[in-house]
């Protein structure tokens, strides 16, 4: 890869999952950090906290619509009102399992969001997302 | 518009009656003109008649009297002539007109025609006499002529009392004839009254029968479809949809029925449906506790012959990979039970008396080996005996309790109180923990299911638990709902109804 995510964060409450996509991060070889936030307070933690590096910024976020808590609509509510120095440089990707159409149609709605994925995330999906930003 | 409508049945109902009103009122009329024409006789013809009859024989009478006292008694005032004269010449002519008139108004052969006449020729002879004594009368020098008192003498002894008497019999007579008649007209009229209200009677009988059977009759066509169509539908409610109401006839009713049995037909259809449903949704529950459990329970069988027969505890990644499957294997597991759990409450519904005591200890005894692990403290106060579904309460209890113990805090052992309180209408209970409480914009979605406010590696779980416990509460006519101070512990309340 010569264009490499400076950073992806990945926000799933379910460790498998994200066990699963920061392998198949790893496997493209496309990021040069992968951060993983096991709940929406968490990452929301991380943006507002001293690890959100300047120096490597996040260009991609995974965000699971369902999970505990706070689910993935309710991490937007609080992720537009971020200063933007802390928000994503890249683009924020939403991910579901759930084959329920609405979800697309409600991220296709939300400005912030700018794609929107079933899980789990494969290499092919990966490499096209990458391919996507860097062209 | 539809003929033989309720509308129209009213209307010709309410037409016959006054229909038959009208004849009433017709027949009466014709019936008491009679009468009136009887009344109306006797009041203008034969009283007046009977009354004139009177004053002419006073008068007869009157003239015979001044004519004795002219010639017997001298007397020759002017008073006395003038009078004589009246009467001649004015008072008795006038009677003989009516006499005569009376005459006209009668049939040839009437009897009383011969009468009259009588009467009006020995007036006349009476009123020549009365003149012819008056012309030799005529001063006083006339009563010492001897030969004219002998002639007055004679004129007045014998001619005028003669006449006077005949002249008062025929009136007599006369007046007999009016008489009669007079009583004839009497009995007539009263006859004629009498048969007048008989009449009024009759009609008036037979307009109330008539009312009375039409009024009923168009209140039993009203009121029995009426009845019908209310036990239909009393039957409909009890849940028997053949139910069909008979519909006779086009009026407003018969729709309503027809509807009716539309509404039935409809039900019964949907009723059919839904029990088609409820036995899909049972089939659907048997596939997830059988079906979906078989391929779980294949899946952990193989890892845990893999993990047995392949030691790969060095390597990490397939170690952390079988562990992943195991993982969700049980996640799965847990989530299918409890769908299936959530799917059967309330569906074997048998009410009883359930002593709450009991059912706690029952509880406590299943999880006693979480209890021990984790120190519980359980402060159990006096219970109640409610009437509930026992199942599904044990199900509430051992749910609420084992939340208390799961979600405790990290620093301190479990303590849970659960107490019961009555309020109008209901039991209150609450199951009081000290563990790490939860915030208050959770307390309304922790109740939905698959809800959850925590992550699988801090608290396992399904999210279904609490749904559960509302389902079971709300089977009961009660609510549930939790305070809490985050860190320091939650109460569940929840309401059982007591009524029945």
């Amino acid at each position: 890869m010569t264009k490499k995510f400076n950073c992806i964060l990945l926000i799933d409450d379910d460790e498998a999952t994200n066990y699963i996509h920061r392998k198949v991060i790893e496997e493209v070889d496309c990021a040069e950090k992968v951060v993983i936030a096991q709940s929406g307070q968490e990452a929301l933690d991380f943006l507002n906290g001293k690890e959100n590096d300047p120096n490597s910024p996040i260009d991609l976020i995974f965000l699971d619509i369902n999970m505990p808590a706070m689910n993935g609509w309710e991490f937007l509510e609080h992720y537009k009102n971020l200063d933007s120095s802390k928000k994503a440089k890249g683009v924020l990707i939403m991910l579901s399992t759930s084959l329920n159409p609405d979800d697309h149609g409600n991220a296709s709605k939300i400005d912030v969001v700018d794609g929107f994925q079933t899980k789990p995330l494969t290499e092919e999906k990966m490499i096209r997302i990458h391919k996507n930003h860097f062209s | 518009m539809v003929i033989g409508s309720i509308r129209n049945r009213l209307l010709l109902g309410f037409g016959t009656l006054i229909f038959v009103l009208l004849i009433n009122i017709v027949l009466t009329q014709i019936a008491s003109r009679e009468s009136t024409a009887t009344y109306e006789e006797l009041r203008t013809e034969i009283v007046p008649t009977i009354t004139m009859l009177d004053e002419y024989r006073e008068v007869n009478k009157e003239l015979f009297l001044l004519s004795l006292n002219k010639v017997f008694g001298r007397q020759s005032d002017e008073q006395y002539t003038n009078r004589m004269k009246a009467i001649t010449e004015v008072v008795l002519p006038h009677f003989k007109t009516k006499v005569f008139l009376l005459t006209q108004s009668l049939p040839p052969n009437d009897k009383k025609i011969k009468i009259s006449e009588n009467i009006i020729k020995l007036s006349n002879r009476s009123i020549t006499i009365v003149k012819e004594i008056n012309n030799l009368l005529l001063t006083r020098v006339d009563y010492d002529n001897t030969q004219r008192i002998g002639q007055v003498t004679q004129k007045a002894n014998l001619d005028l009392s003669d006449l006077t008497q005949q002249i008062d019999n025929n009136l007599s007579l006369l007046q007999k004839e009016y008489n009669t008649r007079y009583d004839a007209h009497q009995t007539a009229l009263s006859k004629e009254l009498h048969n007048l209200s008989g009449i009024i009677f009759l009609i008036g009988i037979i307009g109330i029968l008539l009312g009375l059977g039409i009024a009923s009759g168009i209140i039993n066509s009203i009121v029995r479809p009426i009845n019908a169509l209310q036990t239909s539908a009393l039957q409909l409610s009890n849940g028997n949809f053949d139910v069909m109401v008979k519909t006779k006839g086009k009026d407003e009713l018969s729709l309503l029925g027809h509807s009716f049995n539309n509404m039935a037909e409809s039900l019964q259809k949907n009723f059919e449906e839904i029990k088609r449903k409820n036995k899909e949704l049972e089939q659907f529950v048997y596939i997830a506790s059988h079906d979906l459990q078989e391929p779980l329970r294949t899946l952990s069988s193989f890892t845990s012959l893999l993990e047995k027969e392949y030691p790969i505890e060095k390597d990490e990644n397939s170690s952390t990979y079988v562990r992943f499957i195991n993982e969700a294997t049980k996640r799965m597991s847990r989530l299918v039970k409890g769908l299936l759990d959530y799917s059967r409450i309330g569906s074997t519904k048998e009410l009883s008396e359930v002593d709450c005591n009991t059912l706690i200890m029952g509880v406590e005894d299943d999880l006693a080996l979480t209890i021990g692990d984790t120190e519980t403290i359980l402060t159990i106060g006096n219970l109640p005996t409610i009437k509930g579904y026992t199942t599904e309460l044990r199900l509430l209890f051992q749910n609420l309790i084992s939340n208390a113990i799961k979600f405790r805090a990290k620093n301190r052992s479990p303590h849970i109180s659960i107490s019961a309180e009555i309020i109008p209408g209901f039991w209150k209970f609450s199951v009081k923990d000290n563990g790490i409480g939860i915030e208050n914009q959770f307390h309304e979605r922790i109740f939905a299911i698959f809800q959850r406010l925590h992550n699988q590696s801090e608290y396992k779980g399904t999210g279904i638990g609490l749904a559960h416990c509302r389902k079971v509460v709300e089977m009961h006519g009660g609510k549930i709902w939790v305070e809490s101070i985050p860190t320091v512990g939650s109460t569940f309340y929840f309401t059982i109804s007591n009524k029945q």
